[in-house]
């Protein structure tokens, strides 16, 4: 009872520290939001024998160790979560959720396009990015970490994303046609 | 008769309503009751559910830590009433996005529960606070805060009550329209009957019918009923007024006197001939009036009579003077019997005055008659008896005229004779000089005196007497009425006898037989072996003017001791055979020992008469 009155009193001035969060609280929401994705998603039968499920950093890592200690024990489709850092999309094989860093915004391209029909789940937080084809990019609004969703991208790979998914996704794009607003 | 009609047409508006009504009401009742004892499980099955569709629909916003998405989800809840607040909270009891039922816009502390548990919900009055966890894969990640009250259920009831009020008021419509067929229909031909019977009962006319009725239900039944009922009433009434008006006629044209009176003995009702007679009026004869008509000395006696009879339910049975409207006394034999209904109760009594006054003087004529005919006898006898001492003073005083020698001896034999015809003059005597009150008679004093006033007759037909009687028998009467008895029993039994006949004469001191059993006396019987009476005589003997010698007998002795019996309370009784060979007669006489304790004046008197075949 006690604690649940500090909560109270203290949800006020949270929003105000978000303002001021961090660089690192910022990709340890975005950690945790990333492999949250894999939970959303039907993933398709055809996937690589590998026995675990490969969280990929492509480029720049923003997360450090958090990203490792986020989904440590993790578990999704009956598979153990594991961190990859790779340097190129040659080495994205056995991933299968790729953050694109920002520091590959240069030839995202060619990089979705080289997975774009892998069932690779692509995320990242560079501007455009659902524009350019991607599928789930980070933005920042409020202080908060929100996040949009390109769904012809989503099923052009064979992935279905969850209506739950979508009902928290801040905007929900098809083609490239504007998608609908979200909520 | 309005307010009749209304009255029932109302009970069958109010028995309509009365039953729909109270059948809603109860169904009512039982929902309601039902829905409060089941309100809680009801409230938490259904506050659940709802905690349930709320917590998997906020899985997504929690782990993307979307608090708008969250209020979407709990602003589904505007369509519920029950549900004051609901919140979705954090994994750490943070408060996300919340519900309010109103204006409130404070978020509720999560209250304190057991994570482990997975939920928790509690009842606070009417309140309920229910928590739900949130769980996504195998884990808890928030948690909704659920708090209810009776807002469902008073809402609920609310809509129970317009569903209840709509559909009183179209059974109330539906019991009008009812009650106005039953009315045309029942209600109707029953108030025609009622008012029928009415008119019946007023005017006591019988020959009304109550209108029939088109249907052939109960009702219609009853109508006919009714009227079969009316026709067989009207037949026994003509029957009743023809019986009534046949009585009328009957009980006026009697030449008694007849009355009626109630069970208690009160009078009710008299004949003509009553009032012609008394000259009263019914009103002087209510109840006891008639008392005034009665010698009041004799009234005591009357009544005790009258109040014995109307107690015990006997028959009742007197003789007595009632006074006519000339002021003149007349003698009634009164009879009187009980009228009785089907349960044997007695309802009234029906009674009779004969005027007997001529027949009791007649009676009086025929006694004086027998009288003078029996002086006749007895003097005829006394001559015969007289005679033969006569005719032996005659010649005595012939032999004393012719032979002067022996002039003492027949002498002294006159003065014998002449000493017999003086105690036969003395016994003759003895029938007419009689005592004015009873006393102490000695029967075998009488009885001697009486064989010797007949010893002629029985030496003449040498009839053998035996005399079995002592000395001293003594009953109270009148000496003279006694001698007479036995002298007509004896000469009875003698004319009966033919030569050599034997009778026998007995006397013993005894009870009375009969209803005279508690009563000592005397028994005095006559036995002869006669010619005998035949059975179909014996019952007439004792009748006025009966005789089988008509040249010599009235046919008034056995009449006339009868009556003498009665005078002293006694009773004679007869046995009589013909049958050859044993043909003999036996005269039985009871008299009392005393006089004074007799009950009724002549009614110890009876008469048995036995014929031995």
């Amino acid at each position: 009872m006690l604690l649940a009155f500090i909560f109270a009193v203290f949800s006020g001035p949270r929003h105000a520290l978000d303002a001021q969060q961090s660089k690192p609280e910022e990709y340890q929401v975005k950690a945790v939001y990333l492999f949250n994705f894999g939970k959303f998603i039907e993933w398709p039968q055809a996937t690589p024998k590998d026995n675990l499920f490969g969280v990929c950093v492509l480029g720049h890592d923003p997360f450090g160790a958090t990203l490792d200690a986020t989904i440590n024990g993790e578990i999704i489709e009956g598979k153990k979560l594991v961190a990859r850092r790779i340097a190129g999309i040659q080495d994205a094989a056995n991933c299968r959720i790729l953050f694109i860093s920002m520091s590959e915004a240069n030839h995202v391209k060619q990089i979705l396009a080289s997975v774009e029909r892998t069932g690779v789940l692509t995320v990242s937080d560079m501007p455009d990015f659902t524009s350019s084809g991607g599928m789930i990019q980070f933005i920042l609004r409020e202080n908060k970490v929100r996040f949009e969703v390109n769904l012809s991208a989503a099923e052009k790979a064979g992935l279905t994303f969850s209506s739950q998914l979508l009902k928290v996704a801040t905007t929900v794009k098809r083609d490239e046609q504007k998608g609908v607003e979200g909520q | 008769m309005t307010r009749l009609r209304d009255s029932l047409s109302r009970k069958l508006t109010a028995m309509n309503l009365l039953v729909s009504g109270g059948a809603l009401m109860l169904a009512s009742t039982a929902l309601f009751a039902y829905d409060l004892v089941t309100f809680r499980g009801t409230l938490l099955s259904g506050t659940t559910i709802q905690a349930q569709i709320i917590a998997a629909n906020s899985v997504s916003p929690l782990i993307f830590n979307d608090a708008k998405s969250a209020e979407a989800t709990l602003s589904a809840l505007r369509t519920t009433q029950h549900i004051i607040y609901a919140a979705v909270y954090t994994l750490n009891g943070e408060f996300m996005a919340g519900y309010w039922r109103g204006q409130g816009r404070e978020p509720l502390p999560l209250p304190p529960f057991n994570r482990e548990s997975g939920g928790f919900s509690k009842f606070e009055g009417e309140k309920l606070d229910l928590v739900q966890t949130i769980d996504f894969q195998g884990k808890t990640v928030g948690f909704v805060y659920i708090r209810s009250d009776l807002g469902a259920l008073s809402e609920r009831w609310r809509t129970y009550g317009v569903i209840l009020l709509s559909v009183l008021g179209v059974s109330l419509v539906a019991a009008l329209v009812l009650s106005r067929i039953a009315q045309r229909k029942i209600a109707r031909p029953v108030l025609r009957l009622a008012e029928t019977a009415r008119q019946v009962s007023r005017e006591k006319n019988y020959m009304i019918r109550a209108q029939l009725t088109e249907d052939q239900d109960e009702v219609g039944l009853l109508v006919e009923s009714f009227n079969d009922m009316l026709h067989e009433i009207q037949k026994r009434d003509t029957a009743l007024q023809e019986s009534e008006s046949q009585f009328r006629v009957l009980a006026d044209s009697i030449p008694q006197m007849a009355w009626m009176t109630d069970k208690e003995g009160a009078a009710s009702w008299f004949n003509r001939r009553w009032y012609d007679y008394t000259g009263t009026t019914p009103e002087e004869m209510e109840g006891y009036g008639w008392e005034s008509v009665h010698d009041p000395e004799i009234l005591p006696k009357v009544l005790a009579t009258w109040k014995n009879c109307v107690r015990t339910g006997q028959p009742y049975e007197i003789t007595f003077p009632l006074r006519g409207a000339d002021g003149n006394f007349r003698l009634f034999l009164t009879l009187a019997l009980p009228v009785r209904d089907a349960h044997g109760k007695i309802v009234r009594w029906f009674g009779t005055n004969t005027d007997v006054t001529d027949q009791r003087r007649s009676e009086e004529a025929l006694r004086q008659t027998e009288k003078l005919a029996a002086t006749g006898r007895l003097a005829a006898s006394i001559a015969h008896e007289i005679n033969n001492p006569l005719e032996a003073v005659t010649n005595l005083v012939y032999l004393a005229r012719i032979q002067p020698s022996n002039l003492e001896k027949y002498l002294k034999l006159a003065d014998q004779e002449l000493e017999r015809i003086a105690q036969i003059t003395k016994n003759t005597l003895g029938f007419y000089r009689d005592t004015a009150s009873p006393a102490p008679v000695d029967i075998s004093e009488i009885l001697e005196e009486v064989v010797a006033l007949y010893s002629r007759k029985l030496n003449f037909k040498r009839i053998r007497l035996q005399s079995e009687y002592g000395d001293r028998i003594v009953v109270e009467g009148f000496p003279g009425e006694i001698r007479q008895i036995f002298a007509n029993l004896l000469s009875n039994a003698i004319e009966a006898m033919s030569e050599k006949g034997r009778l026998r004469i007995g006397a013993k001191q005894v009870h009375g037989r009969g209803n005279l059993t508690a009563i000592p006396g005397v028994r005095i019987t006559f036995l002869d072996n006669g010619t005998g009476i035949p059975p179909e005589r014996i019952k007439k003997i004792f009748e006025p003017f009966y005789t089988t010698k008509k040249d010599v007998g009235t046919g008034l002795g056995l009449w006339l001791t009868l009556g003498l019996v009665a005078k002293h309370h006694g009773q004679l009784r007869v046995r009589s055979s013909v049958r050859p060979g044993r043909t003999g007669t036996a005269f039985s006489l009871f008299l009392p020992e005393s006089q004074e304790d007799s009950s009724k004046d002549g009614s110890g008197s009876t008469t048995k008469t036995e014929a031995a075949s």
